[in-house]
């Protein structure tokens, strides 16, 4: 009888011990459509699909995702991958692409302006909603597209950062569209996908053409996952799952609403 | 109650025995009108001590208490003594009554008594030791704090000084010896006055039970400097009246003795000019000087107390000058300066701020999780009294994103009050620890923090918010001491109402003149994610009622994106205190392109300069330039360049305006080498010192410029885009830091030392020692001499010093020089909180410096005090 015991715990132990170490993935508790802490995000889906098909157990480290994010989450060892970062990215090392997405324009789909581009004559008259991130008066490409063409006394800013305290804190410039304070917003494609769906009046999103508006003012942006830079052996690995998964991710961004290009 | 009571009873009773005596033996008779008069003025002055408000405010005041024992010792009981009361109230009594304690009084055991407790020596050292034993701080607090053993000390004060002057006036040995009355009153006058000057004098409080500072008004050692000129001089002079009314008794008696007269004369003289000496003494040299402090060139002036011993401000004083006047640690003495204590705050991040010191305690605000240590100076080694724990909402930690640090307290009404990271403000009382109230002013979800500290002004506390970067719009709030309720709120853009500009408001240059300038130099609406945020430094004058305080920069806007002069970012604004109205405002740098935050400190004092006197602001800018302005108006008298400058090549004075060179302005996608300074300025928040015996102020400063240039990929909150790729490295004449000392009447640099690894990244003290102390981010904590810059001493301590000396007197009336050791750590390089840091090895062309920051230092979390 003990003896049975005892081989039962020594097996349990070593099949503890055989565990692999978890996937420690950082990521933002309250940024929807990308990641929350319930796991509603699509990058939690994919970090989900990542953690399996590497035969790892998953793990959080949360943080929103500010300036200094990378310095203090995968740089200080909270974790080991982070599931986004533009694919010209120097702060991480980043694996290949797993999506490509485009900036939009959003307008209602009744009555709004049609803008296909920054050098509609119309954007000069027309009330225009944008990101702002801020950082250091860097912003998101739009605001860089507007001052150069001058066009400063008609745009509504929206932060990033919204209200923390409530769920969502990115949607403000959608349901500006939506609800009429805006013409016109130029927003991140994953964003503008998954708030249109659920937004309070129907929108129609179009692409930014073109692709970029000058050389410092890409559009356009290949997204990759990131992990410590010298980590190579898991950068591999993760490249491996992107490439074995393209139709599995593609799926989980389409049912976002992610618009690809 | 009772008081009264027996004031009312001994007039009736007085009242009834001289209607007796004088229907008996004749009115005038028996007792003379000017001894009724004598006894009257008497029980007067007893009425006013003890039955009147004066009373009700000696429980708060020593100077009131004091006044208080004066009327009792030098008023009353002279004049009663002197009135012959004994027979009336005797005849207050029925006549068998009066007979038989009368002849009771004449006999032997009781005259006797009465002869040697009322004999002149006898009374004077009764007097004299019932005058300095209940001045011992602890009887006499004992006595503050017992109503029967207060009455005792009243009774005795009273007592022993009714005996001297009945033994002087009236007794055996009176009216013969003149001469002898007149030296035993003038020692009185000494000795008392002896005390009163040693209470004037010192530095520190005696009495507990005064030592608690008000809502308004004296601070506690004011009280007592008060209390003791009282007690020295216009109790000296009544003392001095009195003998001299002997001596002329005397001089009268002594006709026959010419050279006598002669002698009583100069003595007279001798006495009077050294109560006018040491009266003026006492006001001229007094050891808080507001006025002319000791030591100071002439013309100098101060517009508040600063620091003799405590540190209640987050500055020290009012005025941000960070000075105290303690000089028991000096040029010639602090090469022998060591470790005293060091304790752990037990937090490892960023220690930027300073600790406040008084009843000898030291009160130390963490960075976050923001806990309020306790410290008991008077143990040894840093003996905790309680921690007090507030735990601010984590989620702050990860929304502030850059800085959990915190800029330290500020104390007053028994209580100290901080910010924390999650734009919650907290009293916690000083003497237990317990939270006493705690008011949200900020919210945390729109990417507000608090990191300033606050400044206690009469019964409000004003506080300022961070996070311009998250789009936060700025403003400074003014909570109620006692209830931490918020009274009024001021924003820094936005309409005229918001920014609280009305009638009072005058700028002093055209440019910043108008109606709503908080929104129409912003496209439409742009104002309200205006940033323009204050987590800098506030500082006050208490003869204008106006704090002043600088604006961050204009917020998450690219500076193309927001055509127009954007105010009111980057300014410079007064306030007034009571109102949150605007006074006046300058705006430092129009429509900023390059991240110059003027958060910096303000220092206010008075001075010739230019040729005349004139009420003066210094701002040591983050763009490279010291700001003079007279602070009455917001005049800008001079801007000249303490570190490399070229962005603009200096102010027109008559407009206000900078003089740019368009060369320098960043544009998004476009490359623009060499700019001076960098983002970082020549200098960010930590603070500088001002020395009224140098008249030079001590600038931490940095040498660094930059090139512009956008093509970095970035991502923010899930949303990519190309960032400006910002590369940071030593400035001209390849030394990162310098201290340097800037005289400020001649507009000039007196001397600087250069550091070579690290920009100064820590405040400075100044000291009346003529020493001026300040750290170094790899470590070192330095004394230089006041004059000249020399290096006098240093001391490696543990972690790099991002935060800012104190001075202070011990409990054992020795000084000690505290300091935080803690670089920046796994949150963010303090250092640079505004460079863009995500990836370290770009950008950072001072990464010369930063990479090997590690090589030098490591996070840290002590508190040094040093000490001879």
């Amino acid at each position: 009888m003990f003896s049975v015991c005892r081989v039962l715990l020594a097996a349990g132990a070593l099949a503890a011990a055989a565990q692999p170490p978890a996937l420690r993935v950082c990521a933002d508790p309250n940024n929807m459509p990308f990641s929350n802490e319930r796991g509603e995000g699509f990058e939690n889906r994919i970090a989900d699909l990542v953690a399996r098909d590497l035969g790892r157990r998953l793990s959080y480290f949360w943080l929103p995702q500010r300036r200094g994010f990378i310095r203090n989450t995968l740089n200080a060892n909270r974790c080991d991958v982070v599931m986004a970062v533009p694919s010209a990215f120097e702060a991480a090392r980043p694996t290949l692409p797993y999506y490509r997405s485009t900036y939009v324009f959003v307008s209602r789909r009744d009555q709004g302006p049609r803008i296909r581009s920054f050098d509609d004559p119309r954007l000069t008259t027309l009330r225009i909603g944008i990101q702002l991130t801020g950082d250091d008066y860097d912003n998101p490409p739009a605001a860089q597209a507007l001052a150069v063409r001058h066009i400063t006394q008609n745009i509504h800013g929206y932060t990033v950062y919204g209200d923390y305290s409530a769920s969502d804190p990115q949607r403000g410039v959608m349901d500006a569209v939506a609800d009429g304070a805006v013409d016109v917003a130029v927003v991140w494609g994953p964003l503008a996908g998954f708030f249109a769906r659920r937004a309070r009046a129907p929108l129609t999103l179009t692409p930014v053409e073109p692709a970029s508006d000058g050389p410092s003012r890409p559009f356009r942006f290949d997204i990759s996952m990131g992990v410590r830079r010298g980590d190579d052996a898991l950068r591999e690995r993760l490249d491996r799952v992107i490439a074995d998964r393209r139709a599995e991710i593609r799926r989980i961004l389409k049912s976002f609403g992610v618009p690809m290009v | 109650m009772a008081v009264r009571s027996l004031l009312g009873v001994t007039l009736a009773l007085y009242a009834a025995g001289a209607i007796r005596l004088w229907r008996h033996a004749g009115i005038g008779r028996g007792v003379r009108p000017a001894e009724a008069a004598a006894f009257g003025g008497g029980w007067l002055a007893v009425a006013i001590a003890l039955g009147s408000p004066l009373d009700e405010w000696s429980e708060t005041w020593l100077a009131a208490h004091m006044v208080q024992h004066e009327l009792l010792m030098v008023v009353a009981a002279p004049l009663i003594a002197v009135s012959g009361s004994l027979a009336v109230f005797l005849w207050a009594l029925p006549a068998t009554a009066r007979r038989r304690l009368a002849s009771a009084i004449r006999r032997r055991p009781a005259s006797a008594a009465w002869a040697a407790l009322t004999a002149p020596g006898v009374a004077w050292l009764l007097h004299a030791l019932a005058l300095w034993t209940w001045h011992l701080p602890k009887l006499y607090d004992y006595a503050a704090s017992h109503e029967g053993v207060h009455v005792l000390q009243h009774a005795s004060f009273f007592g022993t000084a009714a005996c001297f002057w009945w033994g002087i006036a009236r007794g055996r040995y009176g009216r013969v010896g003149y001469g002898a009355a007149v030296v035993y009153i003038f020692a009185t006058a000494f000795h008392s006055g002896l005390l009163g000057a040693l209470l004037t004098f010192s530095p520190r409080v005696w009495f507990l039970s005064y030592a608690a500072p008000h809502a308004w008004g004296p601070t506690p050692l004011e009280d007592q400097q008060l209390a003791g000129l009282l007690m020295w001089v216009p109790a000296g002079l009544l003392l001095t009246a009195g003998g001299l009314v002997f001596l002329g008794a005397w001089i009268r008696e002594s006709d026959r003795r010419p050279a006598m007269k002669y002698l009583a004369i100069a003595l007279v003289i001798i006495a009077g000019a050294s109560m006018a000496c040491s009266g003026n003494h006492a006001s001229a040299a007094g050891p808080a000087p507001t006025g002319h402090p000791p030591g100071a060139p002439p013309g100098m002036r101060l517009v508040a107390d600063v620091s003799t011993g405590e540190w209640r401000l987050p500055a020290g004083d009012y005025g941000n000058l960070r000075y105290s006047t303690l000089d028991a640690i000096n040029t010639a003495n602090v090469a022998h300066l060591q470790v005293m204590t060091t304790f752990s705050t037990g937090v490892p991040h960023g220690h930027e701020g300073q600790p406040l010191v008084f009843n000898r305690t030291m009160y130390v605000v963490t960075p976050f999780p923001n806990n309020l240590i306790a410290v008991d100076l008077t143990k040894p080694g840093g003996a905790i009294r309680w921690i007090y724990q507030p735990h601010p909402d984590p989620r702050s930690v990860g929304i502030a994103c850059c800085d959990v640090v915190n800029r330290g307290a500020t104390y007053a009404d028994g209580k100290i009050i901080y910010s924390l990271l999650d734009a919650n403000v907290v009293a916690v009382d000083a003497e237990t620890g317990r939270e006493a109230w705690r008011t949200k002013v900020g919210d945390i979800g729109k990417g507000e923090t608090f990191t300033a500290a606050p400044i206690a002004v009469k019964d409000k506390v004003i506080v300022g918010n961070s996070g311009a970067e998250m789009g936060v719009r700025g403003y400074v709030a003014a909570l109620d001491v006692r209830s931490g309720k918020e009274l009024w709120r001021a924003f820094n853009t936005g309409p005229d109402a918001d920014v609280r500009i009305g009638p009072k408001f005058h700028a002093f240059y055209a440019k910043d003149q108008g109606k709503d300038l908080g929104v129409s130099s912003w496209p439409p609406d742009q104002w309200k994610l205006g940033g323009s945020t204050v987590w800098g430094w506030i500082s006050y004058d208490p003869e204008t009622n106006l704090f002043f305080y600088g604006t961050g920069n204009p917020g998450v806007w690219n500076p193309d994106l927001r055509p127009g002069d954007n105010k009111w970012s980057c300014s410079i604004i007064a306030r007034d205190a009571d109102t949150g109205e605007a006074k006046w405002a300058y705006q430092v740098t129009p429509h900023d392109s390059w991240d110059y935050d003027e958060i910096m400190e303000n220092l206010l004092v008075d001075m010739d300069y230019g040729g005349r006197r004139r009420k003066l602001l210094v701002h040591p800018g983050r763009t490279g330039f010291v700001y003079v302005l007279d602070r009455e108006t917001g005049e800008l008298l001079s801007a000249e360049t303490f570190e490399p400058v070229n962005w603009a090549s200096g102010y027109d004075l008559k407009t206000g305006q900078p003089n740019e060179d368009p060369s320098k302005e960043t544009h998004f996608g476009k490359v623009t080498e060499g700019i001076c300074p960098s983002s970082t300025g020549a200098k960010d928040v930590i603070p500088s010192a001002f020395s009224p015996r140098t008249g030079l102020v001590y600038i931490p400063s940095h040498n660094t410029c930059m090139d512009y240039e956008a093509i970095d990929a970035n991502y923010i909150a899930g949303t990519p885009y190309l960032g400006a790729d910002v590369k940071m490295y030593v400035g001209p004449g390849g030394y990162q830091g310098e201290l340097v000392a800037w005289d400020v009447a001649h507009n000039r640099k007196a001397w600087t030392v250069k550091e070579t690894n690290f920009p100064v990244y820590s405040g400075v003290l100044a000291t009346g020692g003529d020493v001026v102390f300040y750290g170094t981010m790899d470590g070192w904590f330095k004394a230089l001499d006041a004059r000249t810059g020399t290096e006098l001493w240093k001391f490696h301590v543990a972690s790099g010093i991002v935060a800012n000396p104190v001075t202070y007197l011990g409990p054992d009336g020795k000084q000690y020089v505290a300091v935080y050791a803690g670089i920046g750590g796994w949150m963010g390089a303090v250092a640079f909180p505004d460079i863009s840091a995500d990836d370290p090895y770009a950008a950072l062309g001072v990464v010369g410096a930063m990479k090997d920051i590690k090589k030098y230092t490591a996070p840290g979390s002590t508190v040094y005090v040093f000490g001879l």
